[in-house]
């Protein structure tokens, strides 16, 4: 029998309120009568469903490496990943298939995923005793590692700017920069406000924050407890589907609720347990030195910007950048009113070249600034911001805003490696300044491959997840080696070799290159004091 | 001679292949089941495991999907009575129904799946981008409503108008490649 228009649209409209887990309980039981009565609302609901299903599979290749294939350049390009053959949603089989295949008949049980990208790190410890992988201090996390922790307390820093202090004995796995599962033990959580929506959930409870500090504790027999200490929560128990209180519960200050067996229930000893979890917690903690050059802008004339520098590239005036204009205007707008001080400001004419600082080319590194685009930025005035030319080997760097609304948002910060290029999501061509940082780091995909993550305004805006790979310089496993004039030219504004052609149009400010991968933390504090962390910034945290 | 395609190293090949190729179809079938994300992807561990271990009783030649969804169907009814319904939405007779649908449809299904990507590349860079963000690890509809700079509503209503967009892309796709 056909179906009506009518009953189709309604279905539809059922099958969507399921999958975004709007659905009500009668519409639920509606759902459920027009499935039995029909065959082909049956196959319409399965269209319907499997339609998400794939939908979660394409997304989740975008978030994913393609696998490697010998016909592949060496890079990978954004613009069309729909047809690879392997995503996250792979990773459930895959881990399954690795235990098979390594004689270990045990499941897993919760969904974890394959490690792919580095997604957290061990920012803290204090007697820290591990079952499974020890972590040093600083260590990188995977997304789908799993900690182990014995006894002690361990500080994980996610990208996203969430910061968990797991107590052990526990058993936690980061998922993403996002999310991670408890699967026993107590943690507890800082959100800041650029990380709100960070997720932890276990097979009783899914706990979103809502810009907190919240507590989390479940028991070896899954039961789940949840404090709040500051600002609120939503808790969705995992087990609400089918259960009459069905709706989520918000969670707010000095509120908790304990999760156990489809059952919703208050915590006993609440204010006693409360006082546990606010002591603070005095660890340990490894702020690694940082390399880096900082042009601060702050020149009010002339065709020089002065250059700071530290660590162990530091050297006097050698970064300074010179400022040349094609126009007849010399150099009277270079510089405005900066965020900090003054700023560099480029007409689509000028351009300021620098010396690229020294760090081992494979070395990770954070590149940041702020920028102000004018609304009326024309799209032959978008690029480069900057652009970044090794004297030998490696790609191309160049960062600007995005162009090509068809590749990504329109106006959002664009980083170009070699021929692969991501696009982040916030509009940067309003009149306002933005802080930017783009963090080049290793990729767990292998020694040629970085990952890149874009930070705007100090909030984690996209990662590549794309493992942009390097040229190979000469030969596969070449270390390029630090050339003693620098790695080659830095072009602010415009492209130093380009002729007669419009660059940037815009300010910048305080630009900082760094020797390392920077922590969500770590930029934050550059936005908001223009400095980076010495060893003891975050401690007694 | 060829090796004996019935060793245990082809077998075990053998397996890596019919998982690797049919995960994403069996993940599909859990899901229409089991209309929750991570619920889905936990039985579809499970799932594996399952398969993993009784690989030595599937026929070579016979349909893979098919004896993989009879498992997994069993994974999901298990679940229930092990979390109390918990994300199964529907009762046994819907449920074993719609699991009989969705298991006759695979070839459909499949066909549906790759003329998706087609339709994707063909939607606004917009709302491509709201359902990507919806749909990718660690989204959701809040991360799609923030990032597109919508409400929650609307990015709600915005998705839902997007499947169907999508939905009737596809109907249109299939039929266009069917024609003679």
């Amino acid at each position: 029998m056909n179906l009506s228009d009518k009953i189709r649209v309604e279905l539809n409209e059922l099958c969507s309120g399921l999958v975004d887990g709007t659905l009500t309980e009668p519409q639920r039981r509606r759902l459920e009568q027009l499935l039995a009565a029909s065959p082909e609302a049956r196959r319409v609901y399965v269209r319907a469903l499997s339609l998400s299903a794939s939908l979660f599979d394409y997304a989740s290749e975008m978030q994913t490496e393609a696998p490697e294939r010998s016909q592949r350049p060496n890079y990978l390009v954004a613009v069309r990943p729909w047809r690879w053959a392997i995503g996250a949603l792979g990773a459930a089989a895959a881990i399954a298939l690795a235990f098979w295949l390594g004689g270990l008949a045990k499941s897993g049980s919760g969904g974890e995923i394959q490690p792919q990208e580095i997604v957290a790190h061990l920012s803290g410890a204090k007697n820290c005793q591990w079952t499974g992988a020890a972590f040093p201090p600083g260590a990188q996390l995977q997304s789908g590692q799993r900690i182990e922790l014995a006894a002690g307390f361990a500080e994980i820093s996610f990208d996203s700017g969430a910061l968990l202090v797991l107590e052990g004995p526990a058993s936690l796995v980061v998922n993403s920069a996002w999310e991670a599962v408890l699967r026993r033990g107590v943690l507890k959580a800082s959100v800041p406000q650029e990380a709100i929506g960070f997720r932890v959930s276990n097979a009783e409870v899914d706990v979103v924050d809502l810009g907190t500090e919240f507590s989390m504790v479940a028991e070896e027999n899954g039961a789940t407890e949840v404090f709040v200490l500051r600002g609120a929560v939503e808790a969705h128990p995992r087990s609400a589907v089918n259960s009459p209180a069905r709706s989520s519960l918000v969670l707010r200050e000095k509120q908790a609720r304990r999760f156990e067996r489809n059952q919703v229930a208050e915590v006993r000893n609440r204010e006693q347990k409360l006082q546990r979890f606010v002591r603070k917690i005095s660890l340990d903690r490894v702020v690694q030195p940082s390399a880096f050059v900082h042009w601060p802008f702050n020149e009010a004339s002339g065709d020089r910007a002065a250059a700071d520098s530290a660590g162990t590239i530091a050297d006097n005036n050698r970064f300074d950048a010179r400022l040349a204009s094609s126009s007849s205007s010399e150099l009277t707008s270079a510089h405005v009113d900066g965020r900090w001080d003054r700023a560099l400001n480029c007409d689509g004419q000028l351009a300021a070249t620098a010396l690229v600082p020294p760090f081992a080319q494979r070395t990770p590194r954070t590149v940041a600034f702020w920028i102000k685009v004018p609304p009326d930025a024309s799209v032959a005035e978008s690029e480069p911001i900057l652009a970044w030319a090794p004297a030998s080997g490696g790609d191309h760097l160049e960062f600007a805003w995005n162009r090509a609304p068809n590749q990504g948002a329109f106006g959002a910060l664009r980083t170009s490696a070699g021929p692969a290029f991501i696009i982040g999501t916030t509009p940067l061509r309003d009149g306002q300044w933005h802080h930017v940082a783009i963090v080049f780091s290793h990729s767990v995909r292998g020694p040629l491959k970085i990952q890149i993550k874009q930070y705007v305004d100090g909030r984690l805006d996209r990662v590549s997840a794309k493992h942009f790979a390097k040229r190979k310089a000469k030969e596969v496993g070449a270390e390029t080696t630090v050339a003693s004039n620098g790695e080659g030219t830095l072009s602010i504004g415009r492209r130093s070799n380009e002729r007669g052609k419009a660059g940037f149009r815009g300010a910048i400010d305080e630009l900082f290159i760094v020797g390392r991968a920077l922590s969500q933390r770590e930029i934050r504090m550059l936005m908001m004091q223009n400095r980076l962390p010495t060893p003891d910034t975050f401690a007694g945290n | 001679m060829n090796a004996d395609s019935n060793s245990p190293a082809e077998r075990q090949k053998q397996l890596v292949r019919l998982l690797t190729q049919n995960q994403r179809r069996i993940f599909s079938y859990l899901y229409t089941l089991v209309p929750d994300r991570h619920a889905a992807e936990d039985l579809l561990q499970e799932t594996c495991m399952v398969i993993c271990e009784k690989f030595d009783e599937f026929q070579p030649g016979t349909d893979f999907v098919a004896w993989a969804c009879q498992i997994a169907y069993w994974e999901v009814r298990a679940a229930r009575q092990k979390f109390a319904r918990a994300k199964v939405v529907f009762d046994d007779a819907v449920l074993e129904a719609v699991a009989k649908t969705a298991v006759e449809m695979t070839p459909e299904l499949s066909e549906r799946h790759e003329a998706l990507a087609k339709c994707l590349e063909k939607l606004h860079p917009r709302d491509r981008e709201l359902i990507i963000t919806r749909y990718e690890p660690g989204g959701g509809v809040e991360a799609a409503a923030q990032r597109t700079g919508r409400t929650i509503v609307a990015a709600y209503k915005a998705l839902a108008r997007i499947r169907k967009l999508l939905q009737d892309c596809v109907s249109l796709q299939l039929k266009t490649e069917t024609a003679p």
